[in-house]
């Protein structure tokens, strides 16, 4: 059985170790700031007095300092949550794309990596983490669970994924919703290749049911510059598709493309209040992750 | 279209190159796993054709960028374009006949015309052109070391041109011009005569060498096109004075000499009564009257005596109102000497005085003397014996006479031998007393030594007098020997030589300047008398004795002896003194004493100009050297603390002959020349614009180069950033 050392290097470890505070208190922003939890009073600790002002409401008011002091106080509680997380990820051909630099990884062996990390945060944290892979249809759905030992099993389904076959993440979507019925958070992990608006139309299946969804988009350097400049073919990873050009005559036009396609999927996340995090291959996930968490923490003030 | 460099012209063929490259690049490509093929599909559909048209129009540019850049550097000339003409730089050569003839014309003389002319050529070439003047006559050298670019300066030489430059030499001419022309940059060549055409610049004689030069100009890779440009109109009517003739090789003061002239009419007009003026040092002396009817040849003859030694100047003018003055004077620079000390060395001494071995070579020398009658001696001779040679028995002489000495001593030896050294003359004669092996072991030494040639073997036969040789009748070239041409100043072929000594082994080299040289021969093949140079000196050697003894010469019924050793001695006697009488570009050459070295010469051209000349120290003299002869005419020499010395600069006189060649003959000459002939600047212009030369364009090619450059990055970067 696999361990997480075989998965993230002692370095990512340690950052992520770090993370573990910054974690939980987005975690809390997640369910505490955005929506009720479904378990009240579960695991409620008082924290401290306040003095009332007028909009408060009255059931929070101490009546046994009322009765001593004559005065009104609101007691305020430290909440916890047991977060429902599941991690999304894209195993689909798109997803093996790797470039030729000396360390460079491909997009599925970093997302897997960003899906182990979160996986891992969540339950050091003692929140339920399940993870979903799919490409064309949903290859493995593994439930939340918030045992330690449940990183193992999601750490084994990591490792033994290969990425292939074609894929239309909206479609997916559909077929997943019903299996995700309790409303959690979801992490979506993946390039999102594909038509932009059947996408939109999947997570939009997923905000219905009232999940907070973030989505941690993959790209390799190469997808975001096109630097190629000698006679290129370029084979789909997907299909049998391929295209003999001079790359630097249409590097132009691909940018433009690609400008476009990005943009559609930012104004179709914001338009369902979905956060869209790039991540590049060549910049360590670990610091991408605490650049994502530590931005998510200071937007909650 | 001609190409300068069309061996370059193959580089066209690197329009391969780019097409190769893109051929590779296609084949070589690499493959690309790509993931994101949803942005690229879209618009690899929407821009296939686009692309494939754009690299099929950046493939043409790079294409053409070596396909011209190889037609630029082939340096490409077009030629079809007679447009072009008036547009085009050209490498411009004027050849300008400045000869003699030239100067023909009076006020209006052709060779201002010919200036004109030329100037008119030159000005109106286009700017930037470059261009060179050469000058015909003189030594055939262009004006300017170096073809220039400056219209005015080329005009401004011009016009302080003169003619009377001796005769146009056309062959040499034309292979300066060429020379000229080939170091030319210009595609437009052009290369203009203008000339008088003077029959006797152009005669036929000289029609192979032409023709060498013509179809060496056809050869070239840009052929010039040649223009004859006919200036100037005949002048028919000329009185020349072809020769002036002095009597004596070398003058002495006080002796009489005989000054002939012949004078020509080259026309048709007859002359009466034609006064012949004969002046010395521009002092009238004497006048004659002759009579010339039309191309006839006369004579007229002066005597004079000069009083005082040194440089004179002896001028005859004919007064003939003709076009052409110049030839109607001729002028010769005489150097009159006082006397001539002569040593004889008698090795046969008699009391008996024509008994002795120079006892009638004595008489020969000074006749005046001798005979104690009226006359002036230009020779001195005095009479020592073998054993009383010395250094102080030579005193002052310049010529020593061995006459049958049978041997010298060492250190007579080494006397002889440095008086020849430092100029003086040596006259070597045979005789029965001669130590033959002597001579050739100390005074021929192997060919290095004072003798130029060796005594083989004695021939002839003193008892038999019947088996005599004589010396052959001949045209003599030597100086000493000339005046034996004409049969009346005596006939050396009349004298008998019946014992002389077989010589051998010519010392130095008979074909070397300078080396050994036979004067005169026997009638069966044995040299009579030899020359060498021996350092500043001469040698002279006579094959038989100079008494009665081994030939019959001294007899007075002969009348040969006198002349001819007067005449040997006078030459070696000064024959060290450079020539006075110079042919046009031969240089001026004088000697002065060692003591003048510290002054400044100045000389005094023709023209009135004065310049100074350096004089240079060598072997203990002065030497003056002036090489810008091209003037004809007096130049005088002067050197403080010494005489005047004068130069004249002259020409043949076959220049004199004015007539032209008819303009049939210029239209034949010029179309064996594959030349065109024109008789103005006019005729120039218009025969110019109609030529079908071209013009160079390979800058067309460049800047296409550059452009097809920018066009192709301009365009590559188009192609890839523009908004589709």
């Amino acid at each position: 059985m696999s361990q997480i050392t075989d998965f993230l290097t002692p370095a990512d470890l340690k950052k992520i170790g770090n993370l573990q505070v910054l974690a939980r208190q987005v975690v809390e922003g997640f369910t505490s700031g955005l929506h009720r939890s479904p378990h009240k009073g579960f695991s409620v600790e008082f924290k401290q007095h306040r003095q009332y002002v007028p909009g408060d409401e009255i059931r929070h008011l101490d009546w046994k300092v009322f009765g001593k002091s004559d005065k009104f106080f609101i007691r305020e509680y430290e909440e916890e949550t047991n977060l429902r997380c599941t991690i999304l990820l894209d195993s689909s051909g798109s997803m093996a794309y790797k470039g030729e630099g000396k360390n460079a990884v491909s997009k599925h062996h970093y997302a897997s990596r960003v899906a182990a990390c979160l996986a891992y945060l969540m339950l050091q944290q003692q929140d339920t983490v399940g993870l979903c892979t799919f490409d064309t249809k949903i290859k493995r759905f593994i439930p939340p669970r918030s045992r330690a030992s449940h990183l193992k099993v999601v750490i084994d389904e990591l490792q033994g994924l290969t990425p292939g076959g074609e894929t239309e993440l909206g479609d997916v979507f559909h077929d997943m919703a019903p299996k995700l019925s309790r409303r959690g958070l979801i992490i979506l992990i993946s390039d999102l290749f594909g038509d932009v608006s059947k996408l939109m139309k999947g997570l939009a299946h997923f905000r219905h049911a009232r999940h907070e969804i973030v989505v941690f988009q993959i790209w390799d350097r190469d997808e975001l510059e096109f630097p190629f400049k000698n006679w290129t073919r370029f084979d789909s990873l997907e299909s049998a598709n391929h295209h003999m050009i001079d790359p630097s005559h249409l590097r132009k036009a691909y940018l433009d493309n690609l400008e476009k396609f990005r943009e559609e999927l930012k104004q179709g996340c914001n338009r369902h209040r979905i956060d869209l995090v790039p991540m590049i291959t060549d910049e360590p996930y670990a610091d991408a992750l605490a650049y994502y968490l530590s931005r998510r923490r200071r937007r909650q003030g | 279209m001609t190409f300068l460099n069309i061996a370059l012209i193959g580089g066209v063929l690197a329009f391969n190159i780019p097409l190769i490259i893109h051929l590779i690049n296609r084949s070589r490509f690499r493959v690309v796993k790509w993931g994101a093929m949803h942005l690229l599909d879209p618009i690899v559909r929407i821009n296939r054709k686009r692309v494939r048209l754009e690299q099929i129009i950046l493939l043409l540019i790079r294409a053409l960028i070596p396909i011209c850049l190889a037609l630029a550097m082939a340096a490409p000339v077009l030629t079809g374009c007679q447009n072009l003409a008036g547009n085009a730089k050209s490498s411009l050569v004027v050849l300008l006949d400045n000869s003699y003839s030239m100067a023909a014309g009076g006020a209006n003389a052709n060779f201002n015309q010919a200036v004109e002319q030329g100037s008119q050529i030159i000005k109106g070439v286009k700017d930037g052109s470059d261009m060179s003047v050469v000058l015909m006559a003189g030594g055939a050298k262009p004006i300017l070391d170096e073809p220039t670019f400056k219209k005015s300066l080329l005009t401004n030489e011009l016009e302080q041109l003169s003619a009377a430059y001796g005769k146009a030499d056309v062959p040499a001419s034309l292979q300066v011009g060429s020379s000229i022309i080939d170091r030319m940059k210009l595609p437009k060549r052009d290369m203009v005569v203008v000339s008088d055409f003077q029959r006797i610049s152009w005669q036929d004689e000289q029609g192979p060498a032409r023709q060498r030069v013509s179809e060496w100009l056809g050869d070239k890779e840009i052929m010039p096109s040649l223009t004859m440009l006919h200036v100037g109109k005949e002048v028919t009517d000329n009185v020349a004075i072809t020769e002036m003739k002095l009597s004596r090789v070398v003058v002495g003061v006080g002796q009489k000499v005989a000054i002939r002239v012949n004078i020509r009419n080259f026309g048709d007009a007859s002359y009466t009564s034609l006064r012949v003026y004969l002046d010395i040092d521009a002092k009238r002396q004497d006048v004659r009257e002759i009579n010339l009817g039309p191309k006839e040849e006369s004579q007229a003859l002066f005597t004079h005596t000069f009083e005082t030694a040194g440089s004179h100047v002896v001028k005859v003018l004919a007064d003939a109102d003709t076009t052409l003055l110049e030839d109607n004077s001729y002028l010769k620079s005489v150097q009159v000497l006082d006397r001539i000390p002569v040593l004889l060395v008698d090795g046969d001494p008699d009391p008996e005085f024509l008994k002795s071995e120079t006892g009638f070579f004595r008489i020969a020398m000074q006749p005046y003397a001798e005979d104690q009658s009226d006359g002036t001696d230009l020779l001195d001779a005095r009479v020592v014996s073998a054993s009383a040679f010395s250094d102080q028995a030579i005193g002052d002489a310049k010529v020593i006479v061995l006459a049958n000495v049978a041997r010298l001593n060492s250190a007579q030896m080494q006397t002889l031998t440095s008086f020849v050294k430092s100029g003086g003359g040596l006259l070597i004669f045979p005789g029965n007393r001669i130590d033959a092996d002597w001579y050739n072991q100390s005074m021929y030494v192997a060919g290095t030594g004072l003798m130029p040639m060796r005594f083989a073997s004695l021939a002839g036969s003193v008892s038999d007098e019947t088996k005599h040789v004589g010396i052959v009748s001949q045209t003599y070239d030597h100086p000493a020997l000339e005046m034996f041409n004409d049969r009346r100043n005596g006939n050396l072929s009349s004298g008998k030589v019946w014992v002389w000594y077989r010589l051998a082994g010519l010392a130095g080299g008979a074909a070397k300047p300078g080396g050994t040289s036979v004067l005169a021969r026997l009638e069966n093949g044995d040299p009579f008398l030899i020359a060498r140079k021996f350092g500043d000196g001469n040698v002279m050697l006579c094959a038989t004795a100079c008494d009665f003894d081994w030939n019959n010469l001294p007899s007075p019924r002969l009348n040969i002896y006198l002349p001819l050793w007067q005449q040997v001695v006078s030459y070696l006697a000064v024959n060290v003194e450079p020539a006075r009488n110079v042919t046009v570009g031969q240089s001026l050459l004088a000697i002065v004493p060692p003591k003048a070295t510290k002054y400044q010469a100045t000389l005094t051209a023709p023209s009135g100009q004065t310049r100074t000349v350096p004089i240079v120290e060598s072997g203990g003299r002065g030497i003056i050297e002036y090489k810008q002869t091209n003037q004809l005419g007096l130049y005088t020499l002067n050197v403080a603390g010494q005489k005047p010395i004068h130069f004249v600069v002259d020409t043949p006189r076959i220049e004199s002959d004015l007539a032209q060649l008819s303009t049939d003959e210029i239209a034949e000459l010029a179309d064996s020349m594959g030349a065109d002939v024109v008789r103005s600047w006019d005729e120039y212009e218009e025969l110019d614009k109609t030529r079908r030369h071209g013009s160079e364009i390979w800058h067309w090619f460049f800047w296409a180069v550059l452009g097809l450059c920018f066009a192709e990055l301009t365009l590559q970067h188009w192609f890839a950033t523009r908004k589709l």
